[in-house]
């Protein structure tokens, strides 16, 4: 197992079996190593629902069917793709997200370009990050993005908009769009210090 | 898609690919493409710290429901191996299709992904089907019960898909004793759900099915139970499971691998506590060495679960040593 970064996303707990060890019990049935994969990643993945759905029982229920999730597909996960967390994290993330646009299909289009002009996901962000270290960092890395890179990727990400609500959004064409969520997701990789 | 798909690896790493044909094109340029892959990859980490860095306590209820929840889930296996490595699907993360409609993306797609990196969502959405998310744990303590007669993933009701898969899975254990637990755990699970869609189980013993109709909305409550937790033992061979709810005040037991008693005696089931062992349920397994869920007494100040051997009927003590012993979850 890789040791993690400086600011490792399961918390810091450095001492105990990392994330990807206990995943791989997990693929085995094993309920204990389950409790303590709850332990590590409960409140990131409760964390993203939230921020995503912005409703606190909507993200409870996100939050276990993800959780369910990662118990029931423990055995997919491969070490050498990637960090335990990067998985679980994009099992939940894709549930959340996937969750408001089931919701959002119902609501007529205008309608829902008006309310995301009421959504300001990185104010959001920059509001609630005075607690932890990742936080902070997270926030000094989207501090460093272009205006365009870090509303293309907090949009994306936070608000759960597909890159064509984004450019609508924010009235710049598909293909800019396209290359601000990269660029500016490879820049927050690099300041993120992500491995890899 | 128009021009260099590459340029989507910034939308694909943040879910904002919205049209499924479109990330899938961008999966099979990834899968040839290591360079790609391996952007895509980093992408995808830092994509996750965005979200990890939100981190935010969930409200306690939540563990509860998971813990008793994944009881009644059935583990994917890992994706075979027979696999092509490389090629397919590198980072094809949880295609998941928007919660509803259609299957899950195109079956072998992807070796890591497809079917299985998170996603499956097919699946797993079946099984949910009793009533999405908030139904076990929920307040209706008779969700379950709706329940497993839909989810695919489990051996159907009544006996048959059931044991068809236990044997499978006996051998399997067989040829490959690191598996044992899991695959018990495995067999308990789709016990319970079984058990838990039908009310009743298919017993030998007359009092047994008498216990099991009497236990079903019992049973189920306790499953559903939002402080439910549930722990397994394994002990020569024989894999006990018990859920506790301390808030129905009651216990399941199941178990997989006691071996066949002759006529005249019975398994026993005790809780243990300060005050010594409380006599509680008699139970027998199956021809497939299964014993069918059974519905506990209150956990009060028990801190044990035994199982021994006693004459047909039962004992007011145990006559031997346990043959298994579970912890009980603390309060």
């Amino acid at each position: 197992m890789r040791p993690t970064r400086a600011v490792p996303l399961d918390g810091g707990r450095h001492d105990r079996p990392g994330l990807e060890e206990l995943l791989r019990r997990l693929a085995r049935g094993d309920r204990a190593a389950f409790e303590q994969v709850y332990d590590m990643v409960a409140p990131a993945v409760y964390g993203v629902a939230l921020r995503v759905l912005r409703d606190p029982a909507q993200a409870e229920e996100v939050a276990q069917e993800a959780l369910i999730e990662v118990w029931r597909s423990a055995a997919r996960f491969e070490a050498a793709r990637g960090s335990g967390m990067a998985w679980v994290m994009t099992i939940a993330h894709h549930r959340a997200v996937d969750r408001v646009r089931a919701a959002q299909a119902a609501i007529d289009r205008e309608d829902r370009v008006a309310r995301l002009e009421v959504r300001r996901p990185y104010d959001d962000v920059a509001e609630s990050v005075e607690t932890t270290l990742e936080q902070e960092r997270l926030r000094r890395c989207l501090g460093g993005l272009t205006e365009l890179q870090r509303e293309s990727v907090t949009y994306a990400y936070y608000g759960g908009y597909t890159y064509r609500e984004v450019a609508e959004l924010l009235k710049v064409p598909l293909a800019t769009v396209k290359t601000r969520m990269r660029d500016g997701l490879i820049r927050m990789r690099d300041c993120l210090g992500v491995e890899r | 898609m128009s021009g260099d798909p590459h340029t989507l690896a910034g939308a694909y790493a943040l879910r904002a690919v919205e049209d499924a044909a479109e990330r899938q094109a961008f999966e099979e340029h990834l899968s040839r493409c290591p360079e790609c892959e391996l952007e895509a990859r980093g992408l995808r980490e830092a994509a996750a710290r965005l979200g990890a860095a939100l981190a935010v306590e969930p409200p306690a209820r939540l563990r509860g429901r998971v813990m008793a929840e994944i009881g009644m889930v059935r583990q994917l296996p890992p994706v075979p191996a027979a696999d092509p490595a490389p090629g397919s699907g590198p980072l094809s993360f949880p295609v998941q299709p928007p919660p509803g409609p259609g299957p899950a993306p195109a079956g072998g797609a992807n070796p890591l992904g497809g079917p299985g990196f998170p996603g499956a969502p097919g699946s797993l959405d079946g099984s949910r089907s009793r009533g999405g998310a908030g139904s076990v744990g929920g307040p209706g303590s008779d969700s379950p019960g709706a329940g497993p007669g839909g989810p695919a993933p489990f051996p159907g009701p009544g006996q048959g898909p059931g044991r068809g898969s236990g044997r499978r899975s006996r051998r399997r254990a067989a040829s490959r004793a690191a598996w044992a637990p899991r695959v018990a755990t495995g067999l308990a699970a789709a016990f319970l759900a079984a058990a838990v869609g039908l009310g009743v189980v298919a017993v030998r013993t007359g009092d047994q099915l008498d216990r099991a109709r009497a236990g079903g909305e019992r049973l189920a409550a306790v499953l559903a139970a939002p402080d439910a937790r549930t722990v397994t033992r394994t002990a020569d061979g024989v894999t006990g499971t018990l859920v506790v709810s301390r808030s129905q005040g009651r216990m399941v037991f199941v178990s997989a691998g006691l071996s066949a008693l002759p006529e005249g005696r019975t398994y026993q089931l005790w809780r243990i506590g300060p005050s010594g062992a409380v006599p509680d349920g008699l139970t027998r397994p199956g021809a497939d060495g299964r014993t069918p869920p059974v519905v506990l007494g209150t956990p009060g100040d028990a801190t044990k679960v035994g199982v021994t051997v006693e004459p047909a009927g039962g004992s007011r003590r145990p006559s031997g040593d346990p043959l298994l012993v579970m912890p009980l979850p603390p309060a």
